[in-house]
């Protein structure tokens, strides 16, 4: 049954640091938005009427930390299947990675074009 | 027409939600597909890299050209930063679907293409570091 995941390449392991990398430098983005936001004078508007400092700059900074969830999430399920066996991820694994990614650099123009 | 499938378990619970491309053929040696895997994460860190330099240059860099040519090349960086994590997905299904049916490997022209745009980006930096003295 685990025939497989004997690998004198280690592979599965690889990947997984592979996955573990990606996310960490997809925090080091989520940061630098986090910053832009931490860093700017309070705008006029408040988005959300209750939450005095959430301002655009702020929903920025929300949703890459949602990107950085999403992904973290990712690494966790493949993390676990790759424990488990050799088998090549899901296209919907990978997609949503993408997702992620493509979802922060969004968020990253966002930021650029607000903090300006 | 389902693909042959290694003889133990279903690699993927929802098999039939997989895109079509994954159906035909047969499973490629899961080494293959690791390492297919294994390229579209680094692809997928270049894109980051490109995000972090993006807002990196301008929040640490403001005085590095007049605001709004700073913000256009920024934002710049981040699009095509973004868009080549796109470009990293369609090349990972392109090498799978290669795989799984015995053709050679496509070429990518995403790498000439990158190594392009990140000399420009690099040359339009410097040029805009020596004006700015």
């Amino acid at each position: 049954m685990s025939a497989e995941v004997r690998d004198p390449g280690l592979q599965p392991e690889r990947t997984t640091l592979a996955w573990r990398r990606t996310l960490i430098s997809l925090v080091v983005v989520d940061l630098f938005i986090w910053r832009s936001w931490l860093t700017s004078e309070p705008a006029a508007g408040n988005v959300v009427a209750g939450l005095p400092g959430l301002d655009y700059q702020g929903l920025c900074a929300l949703m890459a930390a949602a990107a950085t969830v999403v992904l973290a999430a990712v690494v966790w399920v493949r993390s676990c299947q790759l424990q488990a066996g050799s088998h090549a991820a899901s296209a919907r694994l990978v997609l949503v990675s993408t997702l992620a990614v493509m979802g922060l650099g969004g968020t990253a123009i966002a930021a650029i074009a607000l903090g300006g | 027409m389902v693909g042959k499938l290694p003889a133990p378990m279903k690699p993927w619970r929802d098999n039939v939600r997989e895109p079509a491309w994954r159906r035909t053929g047969k499973t490629p040696d899961y080494r293959f597909s690791l390492a297919n895997e294994r390229t579209f994460l680094a692809w997928i860190r270049t894109s980051l890299a490109l995000l972090a330099g993006a807002v990196a240059v301008d929040q640490l860099a403001p005085n590095i050209a007049p605001t709004p040519v700073r913000l256009v090349l920024c934002v710049l960086l981040a699009l095509v930063g973004a868009g080549l994590a796109a470009l990293s997905y369609r090349r990972w299904g392109q090498m799978e679907a290669a795989m799984r049916n015995d053709q050679a490997l496509p070429f990518s022209r995403v790498m000439l293409f990158m190594t392009i745009v990140v000399a420009v980006a690099a040359f339009a930096f410097a040029v805009l570091i020596l004006v700015a003295r």
